[in-house]
């Protein structure tokens, strides 16, 4: 079947090595922390799909700011419970 | 002279077609159906009175008559002739006259293989029981006392004789010697190649005592066949492969015909063709007369379902066992369409011209992105319920009534499709509905069957339903092939956006009741709540049927699963690559190295050791105490291969071919093997595979690197190291998620 269209996944690809310059002049620690980011994106492929946005930039940063607050959520219930405990002051 | 037989094989013979049928009685009866194949001519009547004109004087076409029918893609009749020819021989040559002067587009039922075309007008398919009329050796009528949908048909003993190469080596250098196994009910035996005069004899003898309907090889096609009949003409002998004694005369140009004996591959050469992405090779082909031949490691149906599976396709398709043998379900998926559409008078046109309608840019990215397919977290995970939409992609076209014909119709306003803005006709049902319907039905019935049933039987209807299964999947996927026959892209993509439609109102109806989607795949979900159980998991599959009108099984309760990451971004997965085992003990693996084709033999079965230690967990608990145990099983299989002591037939590794040997830039392993077997004067085609073994990897010469099979023997050296590494990396996809890594 000709594919017409990028397939999602190639399109998050071809968005995450166009920022290659920008990574190669970060400082190691904040190397990580991108790839970090560009990995949250990839693993939101399907729903970059199905919401067919015409710039894969946009899911990119849609996706990293998703795995981003879940994270804040998380750690926010996490040093809740910790302080519920006065483990944590 | 009456009497009952099932129906066997057809094909062309001067006179008619040639039909065999095995009789109640046992005996093998040849019988030709003077039987007229008929095209049809379109065009204004002006024109159509000129043509007849024209061809009025022409001796092979018996009878001219004027009718006005509907061609398949309009909705109203129009006139046209109807040529009626005098013998399917005349057939081939007259219509490629006829298209060369009035264009193909104006022919109709004009290139429908010839044994489909006479199974659809006498209403028969493969191993029909009928009621036979003759007249010495002619067919008078017949009478179809079957139908295909029968749940439990009843089919002829058949008598079979199995031919392989001893060695199970698809390819042979030349003037190798081919040693033959021979099995069947009566005995089996090894007949040696460097004899080749007493092979003969003995093979035409068994032939003969035996004679068998089916003759099952390995690599018949591209290896025995041709080789027996190249050694039969060589050596004088008369090997009787065909019933037919007489055989038709070879027709068609280009293929080389073999020796003395008049025989040649039908279709000419074998080819290399692209599909799904993939160079795939179709070796030729080599049909009998009067029996079948099934080359069971070239055909699809064979290899995916069996016999059974094969004469299921064949029977519901209409199609010739040993055509369906060499062809896809997409040629089955074809032929019910096409029987379908014969039947009922519609007109088929010679070559599809539905071009896509247009769609803008935007409208191309919603259409074109196939099912939804998320990423798991990877990790472990217990307690997991597998939730599968059944036969989804054929499920969606049987209740929204999704066909080529029916999706943007004129007829009437229609129901929308979800995302695309396409829509689908409510007032007539459409052709796919109307094939898939019954198929889907059948496919239910046979596998509540199933249950009731054990061993053998249990597993002859897992068959025929995992050949229906193949036929659906691929009724889905000719919508979207610009070569079907009935392939409309918009069609295909309704199919995936009320695909994704349906995967999307099941996730929101198990988040809604508390479950935590893990996954989801195009059809499948993977889902947790804590303390749910299989009970659960069926309330929820019987909701999310409701309310997508698309069936929903459970596929399982994982005790435990882990979603594998991948490779290269370990915070990543892959969507297929998993493994986990079920509450009844059942391990389902996807995408890891056992299940790969390019694996040796021995790192597969020391994964699937491996596996088999870890099953026995019952727990996430369990998984972890279990690992020193799988551990230990790789720690032994990697000191085993350092101390050169594994088997070289257990790390031959197979992997197909995309180019021809001399195109490749880079010297992979497999190139490398395929050119030691070019310089010893064997070409392997693009789509084939080649068998080696690594010697070392790092060789500076490249020729040292690998050594291909046949060269390879039980006390080839291999590069430790190398086979080391596989081991390892097979090891650690298990064992690296349980937190118990190989030293």
């Amino acid at each position: 079947m000709g594919r017409t269209v990028l397939p999602i996944t190639q399109a998050i690809h071809e968005e995450v090595a166009s920022w290659a310059k920008f990574r190669r002049a970060l400082r190691k620690e904040d190397q990580e922390a991108l790839d970090d980011c560009f990995q949250a994106a990839l693993m939101h492929a399907a729903e970059g799909a199905y919401a067919t946005r015409t710039d894969p930039y946009e899911v990119v940063v849609m996706a990293i700011l998703v795995e981003q607050q879940k994270a804040i959520r998380a750690l926010a219930s996490r040093v809740a419970q910790l302080s519920e405990e006065g483990g944590c002051t | 002279m009456r009497f009952e037989a099932w129906f066997f094989d057809v094909y062309p013979t001067p006179g008619g077609m040639a039909t065999w049928w095995i009789g109640r009685d046992g005996g093998r009866v040849r019988l030709v159906d003077p039987w007229r194949p008929a095209l049809y001519v379109a065009g204004a009547p002006p024109e159509l009175e000129a043509i007849r004109g024209r061809l009025a004087g022409d001796r092979r076409i018996a009878r001219i008559v004027s009718e006005r029918r509907r061609e398949f893609w309009s909705p109203a009749p129009a006139p046209v002739l109807r040529l009626e020819v005098v013998s399917p021989r005349a057939w081939d040559p007259l219509v490629r006259e006829l298209g060369r002067a009035l264009g193909p587009a104006r022919l109709f039922n004009a290139d429908l293989p010839l044994g489909q075309r006479y199974c659809y007008e006498r209403a028969l398919f493969p191993l029909a029981r009928c009621r036979v009329e003759a007249d010495g050796p002619l067919l008078r009528a017949v009478e179809s006392l079957d139908s295909p949908w029968a749940l439990r048909p009843s089919l002829p003993p058949l008598r079979v004789l199995e031919l392989a190469p001893t060695d199970g080596v698809p390819y042979r250098l030349p003037g190798a010697a081919l040693d033959l196994l021979v099995r069947s009910a009566a005995g089996e035996e090894r007949l040696d190649g460097r004899e080749p005069l007493g092979l003969l004899r003995r093979l035409a003898r068994r032939l003969e005592a035996e004679d068998p309907d089916l003759v099952l090889t390995d690599w018949g096609d591209q290896l025995l066949i041709p080789a027996l009949v190249a050694l039969a003409g060589a050596h004088g002998v008369e090997l009787p492969l065909d019933r037919e004694a007489a055989l038709p005369r070879p027709r068609g140009a280009g293929a080389a015909v073999v020796a003395k004996s008049g025989r040649q591959a039908v279709g000419g050469a074998g080819r290399s063709y692209l599909s799904y992405g993939r160079v795939l090779y179709r070796g030729p082909a080599w049909p009998l007369y009067g029996r079948w031949h099934v080359d069971r490691r070239a055909s699809f149906f064979y290899g995916e379902t069996g016999l059974e599976g094969l004469l299921e396709a064949a029977r519901l398709a209409r199609v010739p066992v040993q055509r369906m043998a060499r062809t896809t379900p997409g040629t089955a998926i074809t032929s019910m369409q096409l029987d379908l559409v014969v039947g009922e008078g519609v007109l088929v046109p010679w070559k599809k011209r539905e071009p896509e309608a247009f769609k803008s840019g935007l409208a191309l990215l919603t259409a074109d992105k196939g099912g939804l397919v998320y990423r798991p977290r990877p990790g472990l995970y217990a307690r997991v319920g597998e939730l599968d939409f059944a036969s989804m992609y054929p499920a969606i076209m049987v209740h929204h009534n999704v066909s080529p014909e029916t999706v943007n119709c004129a007829c009437c306003g229609g129901v929308l499709v979800p995302e695309d803005g396409y829509r689908v006709c409510w007032q007539r049902d459409g052709l796919m509905r109307r094939v898939l319907g019954p198929l889907v039905e059948l496919r239910r019935q046979l596998k509540h069957a199933m249950r009731a049933s054990a061993g053998s039987e249990r597993e002859a209807l897992d068959r025929r339903q995992t050949a229906l299964k193949w036929i659906g999947v691929v009724s889905f996927g000719y919508l979207g092939y610009h070569n079907a026959r009935f392939g409309r892209i918009e069609a295909h993509e309704a199919i995936t956006a009320f695909g994704r439609e349906a995967l999307l109102r099941a996730k929101e109806l198990a988040e809604a009741s508390g479950f935590r989607m893990l996954h989801g795949l195009t059809d499948c979900l993977w889902l947790e709540r804590r303390g749910a159980g299989e009970a659960d998991y069926r309330a929820l599959a019987a909701a999310i049927g409701k309310a997508t009108g698309i069936p929903v099984g459970v596929e399982g309760v994982y005790r435990w699963i882990v979603f594998c990451s991948a490779r290269i971004l370990p915070k990543t997965t892959v969507p297929n690559r998993f493994f986990g085992v079920f509450e009844d003990g059942r391990i389902k693996a996807r995408g890891i190295e056992f299940r790969r084709d390019d694996t040796p033999p021995l790192v597969c079965a020391m994964q699937e050791r491996m596996l088999t230690v870890l099953a026995a967990a019952e727990d996430l608990a369990g998984l972890r105490a279990l690992a020193p145990r799988a551990r230990r099983i790789a720690e032994a299989e990697v000191r085993r291969i350092l101390a050169g002591q594994a088997p070289p037939p257990g790390l031959v590794i197979t992997r197909r071919l995309s180019m021809a040997p001399e195109e490749y830039v880079k010297d992979d392993f497999q190139v490398l093997a395929a050119r030691q077997l070019l310089a010893r004067g064997l070409r392997l085609e693009p789509g084939q595979s080649v068998q080696y073994l690594v010697i070392d990897a790092r060789a500076r010469r490249r020729e040292a690197r690998v050594l291909a099979v046949p060269l390879v023997e039980d006390r080839s050296p291999y590069d430790r190291a190398f086979y080391a590494a596989l081991c390892r990396q097979a090891a650690a996809t298990l064992l690296d998620p349980l937190g118990d890594p190989l030293a």
